[in-house]
Formats: structure tokens, sequence, C-alpha cells
């Protein structure tokens, strides 16, 4: 039997197991948004018109795509965590990895829990500008369309970066554990960025966002900010690109060997031990 | 055939295991004893990949092991493992996938399987709703579903009644019988002894004895005398030359002498006290051959 479809196994399971919870929770949040652009719309009809720019609508949804990109990776994270947590608590890995590489079982989870994520993400976007036009709230330039499709990309890449990681975390924390602890620093490298966007870009672009449109950590929260509202320059935009995808290849072998290493020893698994374990795997 | 050759792993200071080897023949159940801490289960994970070795060698039918081995095997980790919140079905449905069966016919063995283990009505019942016992159940269902060449399970007897021990018992000879190799740990003794014709006996680390048990036990340097005098006590048995009492029990008394002496001589005694209605001159039980082995 082939690794692909092991790992097609493993998404599948993971399908099965998530599929109501993220029922549920895309349409609390695809209905909320919705909501919210009905009620924009009835406040501007009596007004007559859209009183929206386009401008201010770059404004406004580069500010919205930071937030979901920002929840969108850290929900994610946190399930891809807890999911690891469970199988390491429940201690079914080891039946299961009696068939499979850690890495193999590693992937399955985090691309089955990745695809859920950004249909979530295209759902709401897509929802939310469809009843924006329908409704007529406000004038949604091309471009923006395009920085919104960049979103998945953007989306793609940090989610990759940044679940391997959980994966990883999830992997090293002990049973008894609550697993909020072990993502805390991971939340941190997340958080920062994101304050920072939300903070300053309303004012305009700046130095601190623009660095941090480049480093690979805070890339994808700020680097589609950038784009959405034309701050950033296309070699920017390359550069930036070219770096997150060398350093997600990079932290998805770091994770993927820290993982390995920390989810068969029993307990809390401090990370020198997780990669020295590992470096004798194989 | 398995074969587990020099397997040697240290945890830092401590060596769980050191030049472990030992053979595990098609259609043989082998019981593998050792006390706690002996390196039994560091040993059944390397047959899994689950541990890297220091040195030495696991192979089947003289290859090392790969994954398209491993998924003709079966595994019941010492700690044992399921989705809690999957049905039971769908549990062992997709562990007989993940073993490479296509979706139908994991299906049919899963089924087929579970009626067997008495679990027809708990198809659709999720595992953390199960008593311990039916879990244990299950646990076995994942280990057998994909009908396995070898066997690797680890304590399967451990917490289980004496009438899930007894189906165990005949679900793994069974599987021997049907040509499978099954190798288990297991402290409970009088099981094995029922069970296997075979036994491997670790310690620190390393198979300080292993092969048939009738001839562990032949070969063990005592012999066991049991006899009942009627209304004869036990008394006569302290005036025995070079024997050791270990039991007594109204009229019943066990003696432990070395395997050399004269059965006549202890029998001649014992008529001397009365009518003598049981006399047994036999090898040692296999707990003895274990504690001789390990010297605890």
């Amino acid at each position: 039997m082939s690794v692909w479809k092991t790992v097609l196994l493993v998404m599948q399971r993971e399908f099965a197991a998530r599929k109501k919870a993220f029922a549920v929770s895309t349409g609390i949040i695809v209905s909320v948004a919705v909501g919210a652009i009905v009620l924009a719309s009835l406040a501007t009809e009596s007004s007559g018109g859209p009183q929206v720019t386009a401008a201010e609508a770059d404004e406004g949804i580069a500010f919205v795509s930071v937030i979901l990109l920002f929840l969108g990776i850290i929900f994610t994270g946190q399930v891809i965590m807890e999911g690891v947590a469970e199988e390491k608590r429940s201690r079914v890995v080891e039946v299961v990895l009696g068939t499979m590489l850690p890495r193999h079982l590693l992937t399955g989870k985090v691309a089955a829990i990745g695809l859920m994520g950004l249909g979530e993400i295209v759902l709401l976007t897509v929802s939310t500008v469809a009843a924006a036009r329908a409704l007529d709230v406000f004038e949604v330039p091309m471009g923006t369309i395009l920085g919104l499709a960049s979103m998945v990309v953007w989306f793609l890449l940090g989610f990759a970066l940044y679940s391997a990681l959980y994966g990883a975390a999830g992997a090293m924390v002990s049973p008894h554990e609550n697993v909020a602890n072990g993502a805390f620093p991971i939340n941190i490298s997340l958080a920062i960025p994101y304050m920072v966007a939300v903070t300053t870009a309303p004012v305009g672009d700046n130095v601190v966002l623009r660095i941090l449109s480049l480093v690979p950590l805070s890339a994808p929260l700020t680097m589609p900010l950038r784009m959405i509202r034309r701050f950033a320059e296309p070699w920017e935009i390359g550069l930036s690109l070219g770096l997150t995808v060398v350093a997600t290849y990079l932290l998805i072998r770091l994770a993927g060997r820290l993982y390995t290493g920390a989810i068969m020893r029993g307990g809390k698994v401090r990370w020198r031990d997780a990669w020295r374990t590992a470096a004798h795997v194989e | 055939m398995l074969r587990l050759d020099g397997l040697t792993k240290r945890f830092g200071d401590v060596v769980a295991l050191d030049g472990c080897r030992f053979d595990v023949p098609r259609g043989q159940m082998l019981g593998f004893l050792g006390p706690n801490g002996a390196g039994k289960t560091t040993a059944m994970r390397t047959v899994f990949g689950l541990v890297a070795l220091d040195d030495g060698t696991v192979t089947w039918d003289e290859r090392p092991i790969d994954r398209e081995h491993r998924l003709r095997f079966g595994y019941m980790p010492e700690e044992r493992g399921l989705y809690p919140r999957m049905t039971v079905l769908d549990q062992v449905v997709y562990f007989g996938r993940l073993h490479g069966m296509d979706r139908a016919s994991a299906d049919a063995a899963a089924r087929l399987l579970l009626d067997q283990l008495g679990l027809t009505e708990r198809l659709e019942h999720r595992v953390q709703d199960l008593s311990h016992g039916n879990q244990q159940r299950v646990q076995l269902a994942v280990a057998l579903v994909h009908d396995p060449e070898l066997l690797v399970l680890d304590e399967p007897f451990s917490g289980l009644d004496p009438v899930a021990a007894e189906t165990m018992a005949g679900v793994l000879s069974d599987r021997a019988d049907r040509g499978a190799a099954v190798l288990f740990s297991s402290h409970q003794l009088d099981v094995v002894e029922d069970l296997c014709q075979d036994v491997a006996i670790i310690d620190n680390g390393r198979i300080v004895l292993s092969g048939r048990v009738d001839d562990l036990r032949a070969a063990s340097p005592h012999r066991h005398v049991s006899v009942v005098v009627r209304h004869g006590g036990t008394e006569w048995a302290e005036r025995v030359a070079d024997a050791t009492i270990r039991d007594r029990n109204g009229d019943r008394v066990t003696l432990e002498v070395s395997s050399d002496v004269d059965p006549a001589r202890i029998l001649a005694a014992a008529q001397s006290a009365g009518e003598v209605v049981e006399f047994a001159f036999v090898p040692p039980g296999l707990s003895t051959v274990f504690r001789e082995a390990v010297r605890r």
C-alpha cells in the first residue's frame, strides 16, 4: 500500500471526525458576517446609494483579512494541536504508528484540518463579498478581489508553517497538561504581527509593518494587508513569498522531527530531548 | 519466522535491551516472560520500528522488517489505545484499511470478528461509552482484523476476568493453529503454562532461558513431591532427609527435592505414616522455573 493511500486514509478519518464541528462553526461565522452585511444594507438604504467608497472598502477589507488570517491560523492550529495531543493521551498513536511513520500521520492530520480551515475562510470571504455586491453595500474593486484571492495563498503558507509547529507542540505536552500551555509561544509569534497590523495599518504603511511583512513568521499576516492596500512593491511581495516558502519548508522538517521524537515519549517532552530522540529514528 | 537478534538499547544509563535474541516461527505461540522492567515492552516495540535500536536486527523470514511487512502484522500495545469518540465498527474498519484492506473486505472482516467477540450489539457505540472489558475486545479486534501473519500482544491477559481470558486464549491459539506466529508477554504464568509450548524468559534485557516449557521444567535441578497420607498428618515429612517442605495443607504436603533423589525413598517414608492416597513426583511448575531463571 502506498504512502499516499495511508495519508489519504488519515485525512478521511479527520474529515469524518470533525465535519460536524466545522459545519457548525462555519454556519455561525457565515451567518454572522452575512447578517452584518444585510444590516449595513438596511442602514444605507434610507440614505440612498453606497456610501462607502472603493478606497474605504479596501481599507476595511484589508483590516478584516488580517483578522481572518489570524483567527484562521490560530484556530486550525489549536485543532491540530488538540488532535495530536488527544492521540497521545488516548495512546492510540502507538497502534497507528505500527502501520505508518510519524510524519505520515502528522501530514494527513495537518492536510485535512488545513483544508477544512481554508474551506471555512473561502466560504466566509465569498459569501460576504457576494452579499455586499448583491446588496450594493459597498463597491469592491477588482484589485481587492485579486488581493482576497492572494489571501488563500497566504493562508496556505501561514497555515503550513504554523500547523507544523502546533503539531510538534501537541506531541510534546504531557497527557495531563492543558494543551494551551504548549501553544503559548506559537500564539505569541502570531499575536505580535497581528497587533502591529491592526493598530498601525489604519494610519498607513510604516517601517515596522514593512519589516514584519518580509519576515517569514509574520509575513502571512502582514503581507496580504500591504498587498490589498497597495503598499507593497512587487519586489517586496516576491522576496516575502520566497523567504516564507523556504522558511516553511525548513520549519516543516524541524517540526516533523520534533513530532517524531516526542509522540511516543510519555509525559512532557523537552525540545532538546525530542530533537535528540528523533535523530536516531529511520 | 520472526527473529530478534542481538537487540541492544540504552535509555541514558538504563540498559533496556542487552543482546536480546529469540525466534517465533509461524504456527507457534511464544510466551514472553520477565520481571517488570526486564525489557519485554521495548523488545516488542522494536518489531514495529517504535524503538531506535542501538544495535541488533529484527527480521521476518530473514528480511529486515519494513512498512509492507508491518501491514501484515497485528499489534496490541501494553498501553491500550483507541480513538475514544469513534464507533466500534468504524474503528475496526479504519485499522483494517490502514493495514491495506479495501473498504468492503475491512467492513466484512470487522463485522465477523466483532460478532465472534460478542460485540454485535455495540457496533454503533462509541468506544468511550463501552465497559473496560468491551474496550479490550475492540482492541483485540483492531489487532486481528486484517488476519495478520504475526501477532504481537503486550500483556493481552492483564485486567481480563476468567471468562474473557479464556476467550482471549481461544482466539490466540486459533490464530496460531491457522499458521500465524504469535508472541505475547504475560505475568500470568499459569495461563502461559496452559497455553504455550514455548517460552522465552528475559531479565535485564537478555534472554536467560528459552525453549519448550516441558523441557525447561525437566531440566530444573529440582522436583516437587506432592503426597497425601490419609489421617497421617504431615509430620512424617520433617524426617525425610535432603528435602525442603514447600507447603502443608491438611494431610497434603509438598516437598522440594533434588532431581536425582529416588522417589521410592520418599514414598517409603510416607507409607510409614499411614495409607498413601496420592503421590506425585513432578518437575516444578513454570513459576518455579521462572523464579530460578531470574533469581529474584
